[in-house]
């Protein structure tokens, strides 16, 4: 080989060798460039994911918190509604005995004590009421005591007596204290919640009633 | 043999010049990837800011309070009509509670 062709040999060589240096860098750094683009892409679309699904569950629970809270509100107002309902019950009941004086409060007196006696065992009663009513019945003892001898079978022995921080209607004892009967208006609201709260609560809540 | 070590020597200058040729595309390629680098670094720099600022989901928003509202409408709605039965229904509850009360076995 002469010089000549030696250095262009070389020279071909060098220029061969340089080419592939710098492509194979520009090769390399564009796929570090893309890789990191990849990769920048990938966990933006994970966080959007990951925001997505966390705020889609967020707002779920937040439409179960309303929902939870309108029941709950929904429940205190027919609660609400309910002790309307046996408050204004009570107020009509403390008229009609404010109104103790009709023949009709008073034969409802006496069938209070009429019911209380029949239902308890025994002969001898002490009937308490307020001053009012133990006026009223103390004018027709005679006639419920007939009654309940006619139910009971055996003679009665009724006795008043009078407690005026009773409220409207009556309370009756045995004489040995071991029976006791509230038959106040109090007492008997109190029952007819206790038995017919359901009742009540589906009526007042019924459509086309 | 003067003539022949002229052009030894020029061959070793010529290998010399080739061997800084290629020094300096290495350097140049390592710079390239030194850039590379560089850029993957502001990438995901940028990456990193994207992703901490917060990226409020309108859309979404506005599809959630658009529900919230329909409920709370609809719950009113509930009220509304749960509230005007029982005003129909109540004088009715109330006399037969005192009914049930005043109600007295004979």
């Amino acid at each position: 080989l002469s010089v000549l062709q030696i250095r262009s040999h070389i020279e071909k060589e060098t220029e061969a060798e340089i080419q592939n240096i710098l492509a194979k860098a520009e090769a390399e750094a564009k796929a570090i460039v893309e890789d990191a683009k990849k990769e920048a892409a990938r966990l933006i679309e994970e966080q959007k994911q990951k925001q997505a699904s966390e705020s889609l569950a967020k707002e779920r629970s937040e439409l179960a918190i309303l929902r939870m809270n309108q029941r709950a509100e929904l429940t205190r107002m027919k609660a609400e509604w309910l002790d309307r309902a046996f408050e204004e019950a009570k107020q009509r009941l403390d008229k009609l005995a404010e109104n103790s004086g009709s023949s009709t409060y008073r034969d409802f007196l006496a069938g209070l004590v009429f019911e209380s006696t029949v239902k308890m065992r025994g002969s001898k009663f002490t009937i308490q009421a307020d001053n009012r009513e133990s006026e009223i019945l103390k004018g027709n003892l005679n006639a419920i005591s007939k009654r309940i001898v006619q139910a009971k079978g055996v003679e009665v022995e009724l006795q008043i007596e009078t407690k005026p921080d009773i409220p409207p209607g009556v309370i009756i004892r045995s004489p040995d204290e071991r029976q006791y009967y509230n038959n106040t208006l109090e007492a008997r609201l109190t029952s007819v919640r206790q038995r017919l709260s359901g009742q009540i609560y589906s009526l007042l809540f019924k459509e086309g009633a | 043999l003067s003539t022949q070590i002229e052009e030894l020597t020029q061959l070793v200058e010529e290998e010399w010049l080739a061997e800084e040729r290629i020094k300096q595309a290495r350097s140049k390629a390592e710079e390239m990837i030194k850039k590379a680098r560089e850029e993957v670094n502001t990438i995901m720099l940028e990456t990193q800011a994207s992703l901490s600022s917060t990226n409020p989901q309108t859309d979404r928003r506005e599809e959630f309070e658009e529900a919230k509202s329909r409920i709370t409408s609809e719950h009113q709605g509930k009220l509304a009509s749960v509230k005007k039965l029982a005003e129909k229904n109540l004088d009715r509850v109330v006399k037969i509670i005192v009914e049930e009360v005043t109600r007295v076995e004979s």
